[in-house]
């Protein structure tokens, strides 16, 4: 037990070194960093808010106003989906040295998941600030919103470690993950409640983020929460998917490795 | 010996690799599936799977040097990268003692919109080495890789060389206990060589032990206290750099001489093409003033006979001859003479003329290489025969080490006179006299 927390203790040294030098990197090339952050958040949030006054959208019940309902609930999947893809960049992105010279590949996973925490935090302080200007907001409120985002990043995290073995393999699983996560915006309550029964209502209900969206809203809000078990139960399994994921990541890097050094993915 | 004097052991190991890209995909996920159920690996082959290493055991000593030789595709890069835990052996054990400075990833992780600072900061991380201890040699790396000026700008404004120049730099800062080159000499400019080599020597002399991989027998020879020389992931001998590399040398000779012998007989059988009024029936490569056929000696002389087989008299022809490195450069181009360029038009007679082109100094460095001659008609080179897939193979005379190629040279002294024999950085190759030395 002790070699592994040794190597821990090294991957997050090495991790929070590779972070510091790179992270002037990301964003050198790019005048507005933190606006493309949450620029597409906020323009399906305008869109949708839009179709809702139209009539076109029908949310079902949403406890709170229709444009901090559907700001929540995006940038919630936003930072979600880009927690599946943080392991799967960060060995694409180390492709021409990882497989040349030996370190700690759980590492890189850290150091890209810095990048992403970042852009996590940047979106939850939007979220605080429009809710605290627009209707107040409490410091339950504050935590339960702040949880639920961590919920999403642990969750996605959880998820992406355990795929990207597999999706670094395979280009064709790779394309289906990116596919589900840019339409799988709609089979959560991100945008409207479910109603009523049938396959979709299920759906909706039944995705692991759906617990992190409503709570969010309900913690916003300052009502009671819904759902806490599930919360709870999404929240335990997040973390046992991350930790599970790393342990894969760290057996599975030289097979992954010998692969991406033949050329292929 | 104690195991504090090994640095490096390898015992019993083995790699097999898929030659089918899709299928090495889907092994791979087996084996993850395999992983996560606890099985034991698979360590028979698979279908498209071969052994890339085969049974490899040997022992590097603090402070000593190996050198290993083989053919490309012998395993060489293979082993190092097991060695410098990037890949993972299928069978057997490798044990590390030191700190590895992998001279096969020069400049790991260098990201061009970083400036050199940050790079070397960011290198040296990976590589293993505290910040603590970066701040202390950072001067020192500047200074090595003489880029004061440019230091603070990005990487991706500085030259090839600059970049050689910094990583190289990076890497003999990790004050590594084991040095692993592949042919790491070859980058950069002629001073930088220089540099790179001395420090290289001077780290040697500190006591880092080295594991070296070169195609040249003489950077062998010099760097090495012992040597390994590879056939197919096997090792065919391992001992005195002086007698593997002998052994090494007359196996690539042995093999091109088998296969041109296969091509010979091929070529005094085959019937010639249909409406061509000549043919190459027999193609001689061998050392000037005779040998064994298929090699020449680096810096020596070396000839190549063609004797054709010509049913009538035929005008404006031209023998073209062009060799491909098989070794360095794989598939180069690396020379293409023409007799129509060096000498005009040939007219050839009935009969079986031969023709003999004489190299005074085989400028060729060490190697294998491919020949092709062809025999053309007219400015627009018809063809009207060719032969392709001779071997041929360069031996080393030590007389052009660490060089792209051998320069053939007079020296002449005046106001000094000379005071002892020339001093070849050679091998215990059987090189003949060395009169036009």
């Amino acid at each position: 037990m002790i070699p592994v927390f040794t190597a821990s203790g090294h991957a997050l040294t090495l991790s929070l070194r590779i972070f510091t030098r790179t992270i002037g990197a990301k964003y050198r090339k790019s005048f507005l960093g933190y606006f493309w952050m949450v620029a597409p958040a906020l323009l399906i949030t305008a869109g949708v808010t839009l179709a809702n006054k139209a009539g076109i959208i029908s949310p079902g019940n949403t406890v709170l106003s229709y444009p901090l309902f559907a700001l929540i609930g995006t940038l919630l999947w936003q930072v979600f989906a880009e927690a599946v893809d943080v392991s799967h960049r960060a060995f694409e992105g180390a492709r021409s040295y990882i497989t040349r010279i030996y370190f700690s590949r759980v590492a890189i996973i850290l150091a890209q998941l810095y990048e992403s925490l970042i852009t996590t935090v940047v979106r939850l302080v939007l979220v605080l600030l429009v809710l605290a200007l627009a209707q107040g907001l409490d410091l339950r409120g504050a935590a339960l919103v702040s949880l639920c985002f961590a919920g999403a990043v642990l969750l996605g995290m959880g998820i992406g470690c355990l795929l990207m073995p597999f999706t670094l393999l395979f280009e064709d699983l790779h394309n289906t993950i990116k596919l589900v996560l840019n339409y799988g915006l709609f089979l959560t309550p991100a945008m409207y409640q479910p109603q009523g029964g049938g396959l979709f209502a299920t759906l909706v209900r039944y995705n692991p983020v759906s617990p992190l969206m409503n709570s969010a809203r309900e913690g916003a809000v300052g009502v009671a929460l819904s759902t806490p078990q599930s919360l709870v139960m999404v929240l335990v399994a997040a973390l046992l998917a991350t930790v599970l994921g790393f342990f894969l990541v760290r057996a599975a890097a030289p097979i992954i490795i010998e692969r991406m050094l033949l050329g292929g993915r | 010996m104690t195991e504090d004097e090994i640095c490096v052991s390898v015992r019993g190991v083995s790699k097999k690799f898929s030659r089918s890209l899709k299928r090495s995909f889907v092994y791979g996920a087996r084996d993850i599936g395999a992983l996560l159920l606890q099985q034991k690996a698979d360590d028979s082959l698979r279908p498209s799977e071969f052994w890339a290493m085969r049974d490899v055991s040997f022992e590097l000593r603090r402070g000593s040097s190996m050198g290993i030789v083989g053919l490309n595709g012998s395993g060489k890069t293979t082993l190092l990268r097991m060695i410098c835990g990037v890949l993972r052996p299928t069978i057997g054990e490798i044990d590390v003692h030191g700190r590895i400075a992998p001279m096969l990833a020069l400049g790991a992780g260098f990201k061009p919109v970083l400036s050199g600072r940050e790079n070397i900061f960011l290198n040296l991380a990976l590589l293993g080495v505290s910040e603590r201890d970066i701040r202390a040699r950072y001067d020192s790396i500047v200074d090595f890789a003489e880029l004061e000026e440019s230091i603070h700008a990005p990487i991706g404004t500085y030259s090839s060389g600059m970049r050689a120049r910094l990583g190289f730099a990076c890497a003999v800062h990790t004050d590594p206990k084991i040095l692993v080159v592949d042919e790491v000499l070859s980058v950069g400019d002629a001073p930088f060589r220089a540099k790179c080599r001395n420090r290289i020597n001077e780290m040697r002399r500190a006591g880092t032990s080295m594991l070296l991989v070169s195609h040249s027998a003489v950077t062998i020879d010099t760097l090495s206290d012992q040597c390994m020389f590879l056939r197919k992931g096997r090792v065919v001998a391992q001992g005195a750099p002086a007698e593997v590399l002998k052994m090494y040398e007359e196996d690539g000779v042995a093999i091109a001489a088998s296969r041109n012998a296969a091509n010979a007989t091929k070529l005094a059988t085959r019937r010639l093409n249909a409406g061509s009024p000549v043919g190459v029936r027999s193609v001689d490569i061998r050392p000037q003033g005779g040998g064994d056929d298929g090699y020449w000696l680096c810096g020596r002389g070396g000839e190549l006979v063609i004797t054709l087989a010509c049913d009538r008299a035929v005008e404006n022809v031209s023998i073209n001859l062009m060799i491909f490195d098989l070794t360095h450069q794989v598939g180069e181009t690396v020379q293409f003479m023409t007799s129509s360029r060096d000498l005009g038009w040939i007219q050839l007679l009935a009969g079986q003329p031969v023709i003999r082109i004489v190299l005074p100094h085989v400028g060729l460095r060490p190697g294998t290489y491919r020949i092709k001659v062809s025999v053309s008609l007219g400015a627009m080179h018809d063809i009207l025969d060719t032969v392709d897939d001779l071997r041929l193979v360069v031996r080393d005379a030590g007389m052009a080490p660490n060089c792209l190629y051998y320069q053939s040279r007079d020296w002449s002294i005046s106001g000094a006179e000379r005071c002892g024999e020339p001093v070849l950085v050679a091998n215990e190759l059987d090189v003949g006299d060395e009169e036009d030395f």
